[in-house]
């Protein structure tokens, strides 16, 4: 027995020895805390908005950017645009891509783009061979403008690229239809610089559309340094200097005079995207510039070809942080109802896309955190871009390109998902929601997005998507939400038609309907590297009549318009209102 | 007697004999067992551990030097000055080795921002990579670069901690250090990786997490969020958490959530600058500049290079119509990031 006790004595011991040693002497277990990113909410379950219906299209596009030669230059971080036109005055709307191109050793050289005139019915048909547009002279080519720079009452192209532009006239083909002739040395567009966005808007009030043209920085092979750390990877713009951007003023007899430094513009902008619209209701086309890695800049229209930037004092020059982004996209509209125009703008990774709440008197308020945008992070870079009330609730929502410009960035991905953002009533205001994936299985997939252009293409009343990518086939998405999201809305279209075809960029539309007053905006630009479709929008929601639509001309005079109908399309003609 | 009674009576003696042995279990064989947790907590830097180790084991042997040069390091690398000043004059009036003590003073130092002795002290780390005091070397200088503002140089010191292969919760600790100097140099998402791995080591390494959510709550504020409520629920710093989660409320649109959080603690901290200035924020982005102006008057006080401050006050004057004033402000900005630009151009 004595053995057995000192065996249990000795046993116990062990066990309490063990007990106090767990409870005091080993630190606690502790629960693991969360260490992987949040998954985007996903609380907008339901249909799609966009269905993607590039296959049967007809449209088989793909913008190259020339990186297989693995040079890893800035050239090829742009990518290239489209542009929403209809070029044959058929009533519906056609499409032109830009090409890019390829390098080769220190040789850049330029892809045909291409035109596709819309038959109807979502189908398109490659005229490029006989409106001209594959016999023009090849450069590397980056984005599209579109204006009737000559009043003729056809649109006409000007596409940008590296070191030059070229301008486009439509004109009647002696083979039938349309055709586009170079005539870029005729309008006295030969400068030699890399130019990227460019935008149309008459500026002095001549009824002809003047031009603003965005360049870059001064890359070339001759200034072409060794960028990345552990691997090369494409230069920053703060390794180049920027390139002047430039003004021109169009004389009406097919010539354009360089206006840059009778206008002051600044010499320091690296332009990417442009915006004309009339920011202060004075009835002049001011100017909005987002560029790249420096401020952005805000030019208000004095009159007589004077501008004044005020894009510091105006609050659209930096971020709430005090710091310059990195801007490409840009867009402006009422999201708010007040009336007024936002300046939105679309920014490189580790920087909040930009959304500028118009106060009135030429002062803007940095509201992208109040309207939500930051429930995104910051992972994206965002490149084309668009204001449109996808879905007709009478409420502007956003789209966003997005897709990187290193090949290796670092905590980003180099392809990423467009983004959708819904505007929501939130905490009594209007905020930006994105709602996952709803957009449709495009926005549910990464891409290298870059040009963006918003147009009805089948004329059913719901704005579709064409978006362009860096080495990737275009895409066509069919706004479906007439089924979905926005099913029982309605809304009106309004196609301006000015004074002996003037240009009307710079006028302001507002409607009347259901206690509300949805104000809409004339521009020229906007997105990246592209050109939507001109026509006004109204989403009316479900209200089935509308009251009076004022309309502001350029100039400051006002005409009202009444009895428009829903659900469909009214010519607006400047001179016939009240 | 029957043979449940004796069962009984053997129990109660086999009790009587453990409590016995227990009571006057021998005084050496407990400090043994004391030293030995308070080695495991060390080797794992578990720091309170150790410091509540060592306070319970000089609470019985006053008399242990070394035990008190232990705790005087403890209490350093717990940013606890008092205990650590007290531990170490212990240390020296029991007749400590002066060479240990000189080193400690050297350390403090260091891990200070006081780099005189820095360059010693690697060379000792690099000469003499077995002796036990390198990984108390490493991290003093580790957190001296960090504090005068060199990350640079911290992170390669990582590199050479890393190296020494420490023990789990050690290498949390050196992780998360590493991704504050990758943070200091702008370098997010090497910073985010370490601060991922190391919670992934210790997930209750609440500097860490901290850190993490401070970085996601400009990147990814709905992750963020998730972190400030592990550190709510864990009483971690509450005033700081709130001002973070009120941040993060903010970014994500929540206006009123944000204000109605940070409300009150600038009510009970009207000097703490974070808060004011967050709740500045807020109010500008609710487009009350009136309610911001006094906060962040208050925050330039207190903190007049506080360059958020001054980014904030500029904005705020503008909202408010202010323009000259607007100007005059921004134009100290302008000087103050001047003063703060660093040279490969990046804005600060």
């Amino acid at each position: 027995m004595s053995r057995s006790l000192l065996l249990f004595g000795l046993v116990a011991l062990a066990l309490i020895g063990s007990a106090v040693a767990v409870t005091f002497l080993l630190p606690d277990r502790q629960p693991a805390a969360p260490t992987k990113p949040t998954a985007p909410s996903t609380d907008a379950d339901g249909p799609d908005i966009f269905e993607n219906i590039t296959g049967r299209t007809g449209i088989d596009f793909t913008y190259r950017n020339g990186d297989e030669a693995n040079l890893f230059t800035i050239l090829e971080s742009l990518g290239g645009g489209v542009a929403a036109f209809d070029f044959d005055g058929d009533g519906k709307i056609d499409l032109f891509f830009t090409g890019g191109g390829s390098l080769d050793g220190k040789a850049i050289s330029g892809r045909p783009g291409k035109l596709y005139r819309n038959l109807g019915d979502l189908k398109f048909q490659d005229v490029s061979q006989e409106c001209g547009i594959a016999g023009l002279p090849l450069f590397y080519t980056h984005g599209v403008a579109v204006a009737d720079y000559d009043c003729d009452g056809f649109s006409d192209l000007l596409i940008t690229g590296w070191n030059r532009v070229m301008l486009l006239h439509n004109e009647p083909n002696p083979a039938g239809g349309r055709r586009f002739v170079d005539v870029t040395a005729k309008a006295g567009l030969t400068d030699t610089r890399w130019a990227t966005a460019a935008a149309w808007g008459d500026f002095d009030g001549d009824g002809f559309p003047d031009l603003y043209i965005c360049h870059y920085v001064d890359w070339s092979f001759a200034n072409d340094p060794r960028c990345g750390i552990a691997e090369r990877d494409v230069c920053p713009p703060q390794k180049f200097l920027a390139l002047q951007h430039q003004i021109y003023r169009n004389a009406g007899n097919g010539t354009f005079e360089d206006k840059t430094a009778h206008a002051k513009l600044r010499p320091d902008g690296k332009g990417l995207g442009v915006v004309i619209v009339d920011t202060n209701g004075d009835g002049k086309a001011d100017i909005y510039v987002a560029n790249d890695g420096g401020d952005n800049f805000l030019y208000i229209n004095r009159g007589g070809f004077a501008f004044e930037e005020v894009g510091l004092h105006a609050g659209v020059a930096i971020d709430d942080n005090g710091l310059y982004n990195g801007s490409m996209g840009v867009d402006a509209a009422d999201y708010d109802g007040s009336g007024r125009v936002a300046l939105w703008v679309t920014n490189f990774q580790g920087e909040v896309h930009a959304l500028y709440r118009n106060a009135g008197e030429e002062r803007f308020h940095h509201q992208s955190q109040a309207a939500g945008i930051g429930r995104i992070g910051r992972s994206f870079v965002g490149f084309g871009t668009s204001f449109t009330d996808f879905d007709r609730d009478g409420w502007e929502d956003i789209v966003v390109a997005n897709g990187h410009v290193l090949r290796n960035p670092s905590g980003a991905t180099y392809r990423q998902r467009p983004v959708f953002f819904h505007n929501e009533d939130h905490e009594r205001r209007r905020q930006f929601r994105e709602l996952p994936g709803k957009g449709g299985a495009y926005f549910r997939s990464e891409q290298v997005g870059r040009g963006l252009a918003v147009a009805d293409l089948d004329n059913d009343g719901w704005p579709d998507l064409i978006i362009s990518h860096q080495n990737d086939p275009v895409v066509v998405l069919r706004n479906v939400a007439g089924a979905t999201l926005g099913r029982g809305n309605h809304w009106l279209r309004v196609a301006l038609k000015g004074k002996r075809n003037c240009d009307l960029v710079g006028a302001t539309l507002t409607l009347e309907v259901g206690g509300r007053k949805l104000t809409r905006f004339v521009k020229g630009g906007g997105s990246y590297l592209s050109a939507s479709d001109a026509r006004i929008d109204f989403g009316l929601g479900t209200a089935d009549r509308v009251g009076t639509l004022t309309v502001l001309w350029p100039g400051g005079t006002a005409e009202r318009f009444e009895g428009l109908s829903i659900d469909c399309e009214s010519l607006i003609r400047q001179g016939e209102g009240k | 007697m029957s043979r449940r009674v004796r069962r009984g009576l053997a129990i109660l003696l086999g009790l009587g004999l453990l409590i016995s042995a227990g009571w006057f279990f021998p005084k050496q064989v407990r400090k043994s067992v004391r030293k030995s947790a308070i080695r495991n907590a060390l080797a794992d830097r578990d720091l309170a551990l150790a410091d509540r180790l060592l306070t319970e084991h000089l609470r019985h042997d006053d008399g242990d030097a070394q035990a008190h040069l232990l705790a005087a390091q403890t209490a350093r690398r717990l940013d606890d000055v008092t205990s650590a000043n007290r531990h170490l004059n212990r240390y020296r009036e029991l007749g400590g080795d002066p060479e240990e003590f000189q080193m400690e003073l050297v350390l403090r130092g260091c891990q200070s921002g006081n780099l005189s002795g820095a360059s010693g002290a690697m060379k000792l780390c690099t000469e003499q990579p077995h002796n036990p005091a390198v990984p108390f070397m490493l991290e003093a200088l580790t957190r001296g670069y960090l504090a005068a503002n060199r990350p640079a140089t911290a992170v390669e010191v990582t590199d050479v901690w890393l190296k020494r292969n420490p023990a789990t919760g050690e290498r949390a600790y050196v992780l998360y250090l590493r991704g504050r100097g990758f943070e200091l140099q702008a370098n997010i998402p090497d910073a985010l990786t370490c601060y991922r791995d190391a919670l992934v080591i210790r997930p209750k390494l609440h500097d860490c997490t901290f850190a993490l959510a401070e970085v996601l709550r400009r990147e990814s504020p709905t992750e963020a969020l998730t972190h400030y409520e592990h550190l709510r629920e864990a009483g971690y710093k509450p005033a700081d958490v709130t001002v973070g989660t009120a941040g993060c409320l903010r970014q994500l649109g929540e206006l009123d959530r944000a204000s109605a959080l940070i409300a009150p603690v600038v009510a009970e901290q009207p000097s703490n600058v974070a808060a004011l200035v967050e709740a500045a924020k807020v109010d500008l982005d609710r487009l009350r500049p009136g309610d911001a102006e006094p906060r962040l008057k208050r925050a330039l006080q207190l903190a007049p290079k506080h360059r958020d401050a001054n980014v904030q006050f500029v904005r705020c004057l503008r909202d408010l119509g202010r323009d000259t004033e607007a100007k005059e402000q921004a134009e100290k900005l302008r000087l103050l990031d001047a003063e703060l630009f660093k040279p490969d151009g990046k804005t600060p």
